[in-house]
């Protein structure tokens, strides 16, 4: 082998190691981009280790053919969705539809979730539509509970989380996510102090359990305005910003979006 | 006197540092081990052919292992096959070892041996099967024919590949197989060299 390649192999070995000890998490980001672009959602280690543990039993695993029918017809709409019912014990073979992070995260079989009849929110969609405007996120991001089916933490059901729950501190400035106006602002038991923005196009932004509003009705907003503070009125169990995103009555994940 | 070496590409380096700065020790290892199997499963034939190994390369398209020395068609194929054989009856211990041990490494190291294997075998030029099928058909119909035949094959295989890798990629499984597809369309055209100092590759 020639010369220089033993340096650069060396030291593209001293360097990466180096770096993989120091910073633990680069390499795992670029592994989660590679997977992702690799495999997207599916899983295919698992699949693979499937097909390794079918070979000695001699006959294809149960996870092996579940992977089959997944890629067979891998909607993530839909067909994914658990319908309604007592599911107990079929769980695992349903992957969790909700926010763009949880699409590959199996539910643990065995456990056991009723969802209500009305299975998932119909109101809502997986989609990720282009806006026709420019946004900017109303605090700065960090989802505590994301969009989709989750334990209700008041409630105590698993029920359907129209938006996401973002952390903020009490009185923390909450912004307008786009230019628009306020179609309404007032107070609500479960919301506690909110208002809603009208964007163009039929889009329009919900901002709930707010300290205090900063706005009235049928006012005009610009991205990145005052709206209000962070609170927690109304139904919540600790100060952060619940923020809704609909399109023509239909509920986004505002999450694609931050 | 022997002169056995290892040469590797610039691309096979860098690609290799970049494996081995993303993906976890474990995973790599799971995937290493069978392709050093495969590997070995070429090289014991070889050696007991009374075959003199030359080198060894790694490059984008795969292990190399250049060799020379007279063999018959017979032995070239053994050759080829040991590789995917060694591959089987590891992941086939490797299965079963797991079952006993209840260890999932094994299991995924299993995996990636039983499916190595199963692409080495297809009748596509770099490939091991490829090569089974070129020495077996230019032995029978003669050099060019046999050259033309794996060419059809290969791009016939590289092309289902291409469009069941595309179809995967429009379903949301990622382009894993298109990779595949495209890395056999690229290299399936490189005639094989010369019989006698015949390289046996890949992965």
């Amino acid at each position: 082998m020639q010369e220089y390649k033993i340096y650069l192999a060396s030291a593209a070995f001293i360097c990466l190691t180096a770096v993989k000890l120091c910073f633990p998490t680069i390499p795992a980001q670029l592994r989660q981009e590679a997977l992702d672009i690799l495999c997207s959602g599916t899983d295919y280690g698992s699949a693979i280790q499937a097909m390794g543990r079918s070979l000695s039993r001699g006959q294809l695993d149960s996870e092996l053919v579940q992977a089959l029918e997944y890629i067979k017809s891998p909607s993530y709409g839909q067909a994914d969705v658990i319908p309604a019912g007592d599911l107990s014990g079929t769980v695992s073979a349903y992957t969790y539809p909700s926010s763009k992070d949880s699409y590959n995260q199996t539910l643990s079989a065995g456990r056991k979730i009723v969802f209500p009849e009305q299975a998932s929110a119909d109101n809502t969609s997986a989609d990720m539509p282009p806006l026709p405007f420019k946004y900017v996120s109303p605090v700065p991001v960090s989802v505590s509970s994301p969009f989709g089916y989750r334990e209700h933490p008041v409630e105590g059901e698993y029920l359907f989380h129209y938006g996401i729950d973002l952390a903020a501190d009490e009185g923390q400035a909450v912004l307008a996510f786009a230019d628009g106006q306020v179609s309404f602002a007032g107070t609500d038991e479960g919301y506690g102090n909110y208002c809603i923005l009208s964007h163009a196009d039929g889009f329009s932004s919900l901002y709930a359990h707010l300290d205090s509003l900063a706005v009235e009705k049928g006012q005009e907003l610009e991205m990145g305005q005052l709206l209000g503070h962070a609170g927690q009125t109304g139904n919540a169990t600790g100060p952060h910003l619940h923020f809704e995103l609909m399109y023509h009555g239909l509920y986004l994940n505002p999450e694609y979006y931050l | 006197m022997k002169t056995e070496h290892f040469e590797s590409g610039t691309a096979a380096i860098l690609l290799a540092a970049l494996i081995y700065f993303i993906a976890d020790v474990d995973k790599i290892l799971a995937v290493l081990i069978p392709v050093v199997v495969h590997e070995l499963g070429h090289v014991l034939t070889l050696r007991l052919l009374g075959l003199r190994i030359n080198g060894f390369k790694a490059e984008l398209k795969g292990f190399c292992i250049g060799y020379c020395g007279y063999t018959g068609a017979l032995g070239h194929v053994l050759a080829a096959a040991a590789g995917p054989m060694f591959g089987l009856l590891y992941a086939m211990s490797a299965s079963i070892l797991a079952e006993r041990l209840g260890s999932g490494w094994l299991e995924l190291s299993a995996g990636v041996s039983l499916l190595l294997s199963l692409f080495n075998l297809l009748p596509a030029l770099p490939l091991d099967g490829g090569r089974i099928v070129y020495t077996l058909s230019s032995t029978l119909l003669g050099e060019s024919a046999g050259a033309r035949l794996c060419n059809i094959l290969g791009l016939t295989i590289g092309v289902i590949l291409l469009f069941s890798g595309a179809w995967l990629m429009l379903h949301g499984c990622g382009v894993a197989l298109e990779l595949s597809a495209v890395w056999l369309l690229a290299y399936t055209g490189t005639a094989p060299a010369a019989r006698l100092s015949g390289q046996k590759e890949l992965i």
